[in-house]
């Protein structure tokens, strides 16, 4: 019996999943034809969820118990600038969790950012499961490259809590090269421009024959298609409020149908020139309905969102820089990602990188479709792939005066290691505290906060003698290991890690047995209704 | 999957357990008690590929084994592997072939470890950092378990990597040749840089002080930048105390002076209010006096403190008082407040006249305030 593994492309926008059958791949389709699942989950009054299309329909009148956009808040601090941001603009609650991480409420209970993914993998599971007519349970998982160890671990715990037996969490600019380079032995330097819905990444790699090679990757992991609906929000909202002196972001209802008009419209002018936003009774000003009716033309939404692409061109020069090679030394672009439908981006990418982008890599499936092919190269005897990815950020330990001192560079090759020598400051001293950092910032407060690690059980001895060589690992996941040796006595030395934002061993527990035994209590997953024309 | 041997690699001959064929024989007496690869392929007849497939069959057949320089207790781990279920994933040759990997690296010569020669060309570097990428991927035994070879394997990659990177293209190839010639030659001049260090290192902590300063003097632009004047200017007189040398930090300091004293006269006129609501005079009195000595020029802390004096009734303070209110009267000219409060002052003071004087004044100024009119009709 085939032993299948999921290519599951987890994205902030819509979900794809994808297995390999023999040597071709083939993305699964749910009932009703659709061929990727919106990231949304509602919750109902009774504790129930709906997961996907359904969830997504019923958003304008459940605005405040329906969960979008998960993946950017998954994995940070409640108090990073990018969570804090999307307080501002979500409809549904943010708090602060017990471990310095966000979480979502509703209905009077608050739920880990974790938990939302998984319900959304549980739903894929499940489509899995009804299309190859068997029980399915190994998974490569995608995340955007620029994401950190604590967003890459916090997905993993995703998978877990969603039953699966992730193998492997892979970069999706990677996956989709390999989609794109896969049984072709091609021998080229590509470029992959990843735009989806809430993430940016850029990575450029070199090809040859089975071997994936990445020679640098940059990215934004807070701008996307969302960004560029919100500008068409603000702007639909300020028109608004100068004809009624009314500012609809008041209404969450009316804001919630806007966003979906915003988001219709952007995709309509990518295919044509003009379009309108049509939302009767949007609002009632002193008791007096209100409709709106703006006309939206592609060249009004191109200037008012050209600096979102400039700064994807941006970084795709630092990228260049990084891989020490010119826009015009790269074979192949590859346009990955809804967004890079937009005439206007692929215009910017054909101009910075003087070629045509490829059209044969589907945007919204090649990174679900390259993900499955992974998982089943790793599964064989001799794996036929070769890949080597790297590091996106600096990884480094806080210094005294509050310096970073970088261990492992960025865009190093995965898996590697680093080992670094600590020591005590006071005689008889017994533990040492030690602050690991990712991010290229001089200070370590500028810096991504990964974990903190107390080594322990120091042998007492006067200050400076003990030497404690810790080894970082970061493997292929992109996910950070630590160990530790004295070197006086060469015995393993016993650390304590604390991550930033990760779940307790007893909530991961707690959490994967309750999706487990909602799934034995006779399917909670709604049927899909048919598709709307 | 053919074996790849390594050119420089010592192949030693064993007693044959199996027939050999005429060919074998011939390779397998060459070998002897010990030859190179390189040697053995040319004192062989045939073509390389040939001679190849032959060493194969005689490694396959353990007639010759990989000459290794390995310490005992190694050569009996690798004896013991042999049964276990690691010995059946990883074959005996790819074993020893990690270990004497594992020995070049820590050599630390990138080429070594690369098994390239110094006039390697860049797809030459290349080739033998993907096929040695190839074999010892930890992707080729995902999920096997092999023991402590797991972490052997990836010590290994690791340096793999590291090596490319040092000598990836000309420029870092020539830089690691000069450094290694260096190394060899210039064991004398590395001995009297080490004595230099040691004594370097006891002026690290001046060294450090002075990288400190520059740092909070950074902070401190970045802050000015921001309009945080307040940071600002604590960061540069931190860096002035840390480095007394550099006078742009004790000019910087003294530049934004003036808006650090604006913010903090500011505050203490603010805090001189809340403490006048709450009733507290003699708070008020002492926030609005140094609140006034920050900035000459706000004259509501002048007037406050004028009220203040009046309302505790401070008889020896009387004088400052009329010193404080007549600056802020002569500095605010359209207010009434100072002159009403002068008034008061002078009334205080048992002169009437004068202030009644103050009282018209102030109703001069602003025809339609309420106090000045009560205040005169008493």
């Amino acid at each position: 019996m085939a032993d299948y593994v999921l290519g599951i492309d987890l994205g902030t926008t819509y979900t794809c999943v994808s297995i390999v059958e023999g040597e071709t791949p083939r993305v699964l389709e749910q009932k009703g034809g659709y061929r990727t699942l919106p990231s949304v989950v509602a919750f109902n009054p009774d504790g129930s969820t709906m997961v996907g299309h359904i969830a997504k329909r019923q958003a304008v009148t459940n605005a405040e118990n329906t969960i979008y956009a998960a993946k950017r808040l998954i994995g940070r601090g409640f108090d990073s600038p990018e969570v804090q941001k999307a307080i501002q603009l979500v409809p549904y609650k943010i708090v602060q969790g017990p471990n310095r991480d966000p979480r979502v409420r509703v209905h009077r209970k608050n739920h880990p950012i974790q938990e939302i993914s998984a319900l959304v993998l549980k739903q894929v599971r499940a489509i899995a499961e009804e299309a190859l007519h068997c029980p399915v349970e190994k998974a490569v998982i995608t995340v955007p490259a620029y994401f950190s160890d604590g967003q890459r671990q916090a997905t993993k715990d995703a998978g877990s809590i969603a039953g699966l037996d992730v193998l492997r969490i892979v970069n999706e600019p990677t996956a989709a090269a390999l989609a794109f380079g896969y049984n072709k032995r091609l021998d080229k330097k590509i470029a992959v421009y990843d735009l989806g819905g809430g993430t940016f990444d850029i990575s450029i790699l070199d090809i040859s024959k089975d071997t994936f090679e990445v020679l640098s990757t940059a990215g934004n992991t807070f701008l996307g298609g969302e960004d560029f609906d919100i500008r068409i929000l603000e702007f639909i909202i300020q028109s608004f409020q100068t004809e009624h002196g009314f500012n609809l972001s008041q209404d969450k209802m009316a804001l919630q149908r806007l966003k979906d008009a915003a988001e219709t419209a952007k995709c309509q002018l990518s295919g044509r020139l003009e379009t309108e936003i049509n939302l009767p009774f949007v609002t009632t000003i002193e008791n007096e309905s209100k409709h709106l009716k703006y006309k939206l033309n592609r060249q009004e939404i191109e200037s008012m969102t050209e600096d979102l692409v400039d700064q994807t061109i941006k970084i795709c020069q630092s990228a260049l820089e990084m891989a020490a090679l010119k826009a015009n030394e790269i074979d192949d672009v590859l346009l990955v990602g809804g967004m890079t439908r937009m005439p206007l981006v692929q215009q910017k990418v054909q101009e910075f990188f003087g070629k045509i982008p490829a059209k044969n890599v589907h945007p919204d499936e090649a990174v679900a479709i390259g993900a499955s092919l992974l998982g089943q190269s790793l599964l064989e005897e001799e794996a036929p792939i070769l890949l080597l990815d790297v590091t996106p950020l600096s990884l480094g330990v806080r210094t005294a005066g509050g310096y970073t001192s970088i261990l492992i560079p960025k865009n190093s090759t995965i898996p590697t290691s680093a080992t670094h020598v600590f020591t005590t400051v006071t005689d008889g001293q017994q533990s040492v505290k030690i602050q690991i950092v990712q991010g290229k910032n001089k200070l370590a407060s500028e810096n991504q906060p990964l974990g903190e690690f107390t080594l322990t059980d120091i042998p007492e001895a006067s200050a400076g003698t003990p030497q404690i060589e810790v080894t970082f690992s970061i493997d292929s996941n992109g996910i950070l290991e630590v160990a530790a040796k004295d070197l006086n006595t060469q015995r393993e030395q016993s650390i304590i890690v604390t991550a930033a934002s990760y779940l307790s061993e007893d909530e991961m527990i707690q959490l994967s047995e309750a999706t487990k035994q909602e799934s034995e209590a006779g399917d909670a997953i709604v049927d899909e209704i048919a598709p709307l024309p | 999957m053919s074996v790849v041997i390594d050119p420089d690699a010592k192949l030693f001959a064993k007693d044959p357990q199996a027939s050999l064929s005429s060919e074998e024989s011939f390779v397998w007496s060459r070998v002897g008690s010990g030859i190179r690869v390189q040697d053995l392929l040319a004192l062989c007849p045939w073509p390389k590929e040939q001679s190849l497939q032959l060493l194969e069959e005689l490694l396959k057949k353990a007639c010759i084994e990989y000459q290794t320089d390995l310490p005992p207790e190694i050569l009996k781990q690798l004896e013991k592997d042999e049964t276990n279920n690691i010995g059946k994933i990883l074959d005996r040759n790819f074993r020893t072939e990690v270990w004497q990997r594992l020995k070049k690296a820590k050599s630390d010569n990138p080429f070594e470890i690369l098994d390239l020669k110094v006039t390697a060309t860049d797809h030459e570097v290349k080739q033998n950092y993907l096929g040695l990428s190839r074999r010892f991927h930890p992707d080729r035994f995902f999920r096997k378990d092999l023991g402590e070879y797991k972490k052997l394997l990836n010590q290994l990659f690791t340096s793999i990597q590291k090596a490319y990177e040092k000598v990836k293209n000309t420029y870092d190839r020539e830089a690691v040749l000069r450094m290694m010639k260096a190394k060899k030659s210039d064991c004398k001049k590395i001995a009297t840089n080490l004595a230099k260090e040691s004594k370097q290192k006891k002026l690290d902590p001046e060294l450090e002080k002075i990288g400190r300063a520059e740092q909070l003097f950074q902070d401190g632009l970045k802050a000015q930048d921001q309009q945080n004047y307040l940071d600002a200017s604590q960061c540069f007189l931190r860096a002035a105390q840390l480095n007394s040398d550099k006078e742009i930090y004790q000019q910087s300091y003294e530049k934004i002076r003036p808006y650090v004293e604006k913010i903090k006269s500011k505050d203490l006129l603010k805090k001189a209010e809340e403490a006048q609501h709450a009733g507290s005079h003699e708070e008020a009195l002492v926030y609005a006096e140094q609140a006034f000595r920050c900035d000459s020029q706000l004259f509501k802390a002048a007037i406050l403190v004028g009220q203040t004096i009046v309302n505790l009734k401070l008889d020896d303070r009387y004088p400052d008082a009329l010193e404080f209110l007549r600056r802020a009267k002569a500095g605010m000219a359209k207010d009434p407040n100072p002159c009403i409060q002068l008034g008061r002052l002078y009334q205080a003071m048992k002169e009437t006249s004068k202030a009644k004087a103050e009282w018209n004044e102030a109703l001069r100024r602003d025809p339609k305030n309420p106090r000045a009119e009560k205040l005169l009709s008493k």
